[in-house]
C-alpha cells in the first residue's frame, strides 16, 4: 500500500493534466493521439528503464545517451559497409552487446576505482563521445541497410486519424521487452533485490553477503546494454542514423525517472513508475500546441508543469523516508 | 599501489576529456586527406600547423581563421567544410578550420569562441545559435584584434561583417511564394523556426507571413514560429500534434535542416503526402528520400560551400586590409557581385529543389 502511494500520486497529477487538456481541445483523448503519444514515449522510455536500474542501486548515470549514440552509429555503419540485407534483430543484438561493452567500463570505474558515479560517467561519456566522432565519424547516414527501415515501416497496430493515420511502431514491443525484463529482474531475482540493498545502504548489502562488485558490473552493463537498444530504435524510426542525436536527453530522462518515483539517492524505485513518468513528460510537452500556448510560453509552462510534477513526488518521497526514520528509531523491523 | 591506480586513472580521465574538448580540431584534421593519427588531438593540431607556417613563410604571414558553426558533423555543415578546404588549397597564407558543439546550444558556442580567443586566432567566423548569447563574447574577440564575422545573423553589432548568402527577407518571402503556388493560395497554414533565438528564421518567417499577408489574402496562418530545435524527432511531433489541433491545415513552412527532415517524416508516415505541402529548408542529400515520396513538396536552400568560401574570404579580406563594398566579387558562385548593407554582407545564392530538380544538387 505505502509502495504504491507515490504512482497514485503521479496518477492523480497525470489525471488532472488529462482532464485540463482534453477539456481545453477534444482531440486529446483520440486513439489516434494515444497512439502518436505513445510512439514519442518509445525511446525515452527504453533508456528511462536503464536510468531508473542506475538510480536504484543509488548511482547516477549521465553516459547512457552517449553509449546509445556511439551503439547507433557504430552498428549502422559496420551494417552498411556489409551490405547487410537481412532484419533488425542481429543489429539489434550488436548495439546491444556494444552497450554492454561500454557499460562495464563504466562499472570498470566505478567498482574498481571507486570514482563517484557522476563523475565517472560523465569522463566515460566524454572519452565515447570523443571515440566516437573522432574515429567512427560525425555524418549523419541517410540511407539504413533495409532491415532498419523496414522495422521503422512495421506497425502493431493502425488508426485513420481524422486526417492521415498514426501507427504504433512495432518498436513498442521492445520498450515492453526491456521492461518487463527490468521488472523481473528486479523484483524476483536475487540480483535484483541486490540492486536495491546496494541502493539502500551499499555497507549493509555488503555485510550480508551482497556480492556488490558483480551487482554493479550487472547494473551497469544492463543500463548500457538498454542504451544501445534504444539508440538503434531511435535511429531506425527517425529513419537516420545521426551521430549527435540522443546526446543531451540524459536530464529530461532522468528527470522523468525521478518524476516516476524512484528515488535520487537510490533504494526505491519501480518501473511503471518510471513508464508513467516518461508518458508524463511526453504528454506535457507534446500537448502545448494543441491547448493553444503560443510558443513564446511553451518553454515556461514546460518547465513549470515538470517542476510541479517532480516536487509533488519529491515530498511524497520525503514523507516516505521520515515515516521510515521514524520506524528505525522506534526500533521497529521493516 | 593504490595511488599508482588513481594516477592512472585520473590520467585516462584528463586524455579523454582533452580528447573530447578537442574533437572539433580532431575533425578537422579528419576530413583533411592526409589525416594523421588524432589520438592526441591537442598536439597534434599543433604540430600540424608548423609545417605550414614554415610553408609560407616567404609570404610573410599565416592567417587562422576560425569557423565556428552551430553543430559539428551534421550534412549542413560538412558541406560548408568543402568551401573551407578549397579556401585552404587556394591560398597559402591561410589555414582555415571549422569548430563547434556538439549539439546546437548558445552556451557551448560560447566557451569554444573564449577557447579560440585565448588561442590567438587572426579570424572568427560566427553562425550563432543566439545572436543576443554571443553578443559579448563577439566584443571581447574584436577588443583582442580578432575580426569577427557573422553569418545568418544579419543585424548582429559586435561584428566586422555579416555574410548573407541573400536578404533574409527575400528569401523568406519566397518560401512564401513556393507555398502558396504548392496550396493553390488558399488554406491554412503555419509557420516553424529551429529556436526562437536563431535570427534568420525569424526573419525569413516574419518576410513569409507578411509577403502571405499582401498577397494571398486567402490564406490563414494558424501557428506561428512553432520551436522544432533543429530536431528530427522534435519535427516530427510537433507536425503530429499540429495537424490533430488543426486538420484542415494545408501547408506548412519550416526553418530548420533537421526539422524539415522529422516534418516529412511524420508527412510521410501519416500519409498525408500530397494533402499537406510542406516548404523547408534542407540540403537535398537529406530530404531526397521525402522530395520523391512527395512528403516535401520542394526544399529551399542556399549552398553552404559557397557561404564557408565568401566567410572565408571575406574574413581574409578584411585581415589584408581590402575594403569590401558593393559589387566585390568573393569568389564563389552566388557571391561574385554583392550587395551591402551597412557592414552585411548579401550574396544572391538562394536555390530550390523539387522531385523533378533535385538531381541537379549533388549534396
Amino acid at each position: 500500500m505505502k509502495k504504491q502511494r507515490n504512482e497514485t500520486m503521479l496518477l492523480i497529477v497525470m489525471g488532472i493534466v488529462i482532464v485540463i487538456i482534453s477539456l481545453i481541445n477534444p482531440q486529446f483523448l483520440t486513439a489516434y493521439n494515444l497512439i502518436d503519444m505513445l510512439r514519442s514515449s518509445i525511446v525515452d522510455g527504453i533508456f528511462a528503464i536503464g536510468a531508473m536500474t542506475v538510480l536504484i542501486s543509488g548511482g547516477i548515470d549521465i553516459s547512457f545517451p552517449v553509449i546509445g549514440a556511439f551503439s547507433m552509429y557504430t552498428t549502422t555503419i559496420l551494417f552498411q559497409a556489409i551490405g547487410y540485407e537481412g532484419n533488425v534483430i542481429l543489429p539489434m543484438l550488436t548495439a546491444a552487446l556494444m552497450g554492454i561493452g561500454l557499460g562495464a567500463l563504466n562499472a570498470l570505474f566505478i567498482h574498481v576505482f571507486k570514482i563517484p558515479t557522476f563523475i565517472a560517467t560523465l569522463g566515460t561519456s566524454n572519452i565515447i563521445s570523443g571515440l566516437l566522432l573522432t574515429f567512427i565519424g560525425s555524418k549523419a547516414i541517410m540511407n539504413l541497410p533495409k532491415g532498419f527501415t523496414a522495422f521503422s515501416k512495421s506497425s502493431l497496430l493502425t488508426v485513420p486519424a481524422q486526417v492521415g493515420k498514426s501507427s504504433l511502431p512495432a518498436a513498442f514491443l521492445l520498450l515492453i521487452a526491456v521492461a518487463v525484463t527490468a521488472w523481473f529482474i528486479l523484483n524476483h531475482t536475487m540480483l535484483g533485490r541486490g540492486v536495491f540493498a546496494v541502493g539502500g545502504n551499499i555497507t549493509a548489502a555488503q555485510r550480508v553477503g551482497f556480492s556488490v562488485g558483480l551487482i554493479q558490473l550487472f547494473i551497469y552493463c544492463f543500463a548500457g546494454c538498454v542504451a544501445g537498444i534504444a539508440g538503434l530504435t531511435h535511429t531506425c524510426l527517425v529513419r537516420t542514423s545521426n551521430p549527435f542525436d540522443v546526446i543531451g536527453t540524459e536530464l529530461t530522462i532522468i528527470a522523468a525517472v525521478v518524476l516516476g518515483g524512484t528515488n535520487i539517492t537510490g533504494g526505491r524505485g519501480t518501473v511503471r513508475g518510471t513508464l508513467l513518468g516518461v508518458f508524463m513528460i511526453t504528454v506535457i510537452s507534446n500537448s502545448l500546441i494543441m491547448i493553444g500556448i503560443s510558443t513564446y510560453w511553451q518553454r515556461a509552462v514546460l518547465g513549470l508543469l515538470i517542476i510541479c510534477s517532480v516536487t509533488i513526488s519529491a515530498f511524497q518521497n520525503k514523507k516516505k523516508n521520515l515515516s521510515r526514520l521514524h520506524i528505525q528509531k522506534a526500533g521497529g523491523q521493516r | 599501489m593504490k595511488k599508482v591506480w588513481g594516477i592512472l586513472l585520473s590520467m585516462i580521465l584528463i586524455i579523454g576529456l582533452t580528447a573530447c574538448g578537442n574533437t572539433d580540431t580532431a575533425q578537422e584534421e579528419a576530413s583533411a586527406p592526409a589525416a594523421e593519427n588524432t589520438s592526441a588531438a591537442a598536439s597534434a593540431a599543433e604540430e600540424e600547423s608548423v609545417p605550414a607556417t614554415e610553408a609560407v613563410s616567404e609570404n610573410g604571414k599565416t592567417y587562422k581563421i576560425a569557423n565556428l558553426v552551430k553543430q559539428l558533423g551534421t550534412a549542413w555543415y560538412q558541406r560548408q567544410q568543402l568551401g573551407l578546404d578549397q579556401i585552404n588549397e587556394e591560398y597559402d597564407n591561410v589555414e582555415c578550420f571549422m569548430v563547434g558543439p556538439e549539439t546546437a546550444d548558445a552556451s557551448e558556442q560560447v566557451k569554444i569562441m573564449e577557447d579560440l580567443i585565448a588561442q590567438g586566432v587572426d579570424a572568427i567566423t560566427v553562425v550563432p545559435v543566439s545572436v543576443e548569447t554571443l553578443e559579448p563574447v563577439c566584443q571581447k574577440a574584436r577588443e583582442a584584434g580578432i575580426i569577427v564575422i557573422s553569418h545568418e545573423a544579419a543585424g548582429m553589432e559586435n561584428v566586422d561583417y555579416d555574410v548573407e548568402a541573400f536578404d533574409n527577407a527575400s528569401y523568406g518571402s519566397h518560401m512564401m511564394d513556393l507555398l502558396a503556388e504548392a496550396m493553390g493560395e488558399e488554406g491554412q497554414y503555419a509557420t516553424t523556426v529551429g529556436f526562437l533565438t536563431s535570427k534568420s528564421h525569424n526573419e525569413w518567417m516574419e518576410a513569409a507571413v507578411a509577403r502571405q499577408k499582401e498577397a494571398y489574402p486567402n490564406m490563414e496562418l494558424v501557428v506561428d514560429k512553432i520551436e522544432e530545435n533543429d530536431d528530427t524527432q522534435t519535427g516530427h511531433d510537433k507536425f503530429q500534434e499540429l495537424v490533430k489541433t488543426y486538420p484542415q491545415l494545408k501547408g506548412i513552412l519550416v526553418s530548420s535542416m533537421s526539422g524539415t527532415q522529422g516534418v516529412g517524416l511524420a508527412i510521410d508516415e501519416m500519409e498525408l503526402n500530397g494533402s499537406v505541402s510542406a516548404i523547408g529548408t534542407c540540403i537535398v542529400s537529406v530530404s531526397g528520400d521525402y522530395l520523391e515520396s512527395g512528403a516535401l513538396t520542394a526544399t529551399t536552400f542556399w549552398d553552404p560551400a559557397g557561404a564557408g568560401y565568401a566567410l572565408n574570404k571575406a574574413a581574409l579580406l578584411a585581415l589584408e586590409g581590402e575594403t569590401i563594398e558593393e559589387g566585390t566579387d568573393l569568389g564563389y558562385n552566388g557571391y561574385h557581385s554583392i550587395t551591402m548593407n551597412g557592414n552585411v554582407i548579401y550574396g544572391d545564392d538562394v536555390e530550390e529543389a523539387t522531385a523533378e530538380t533535385m538531381s541537379q544538387y549533388p549534396f
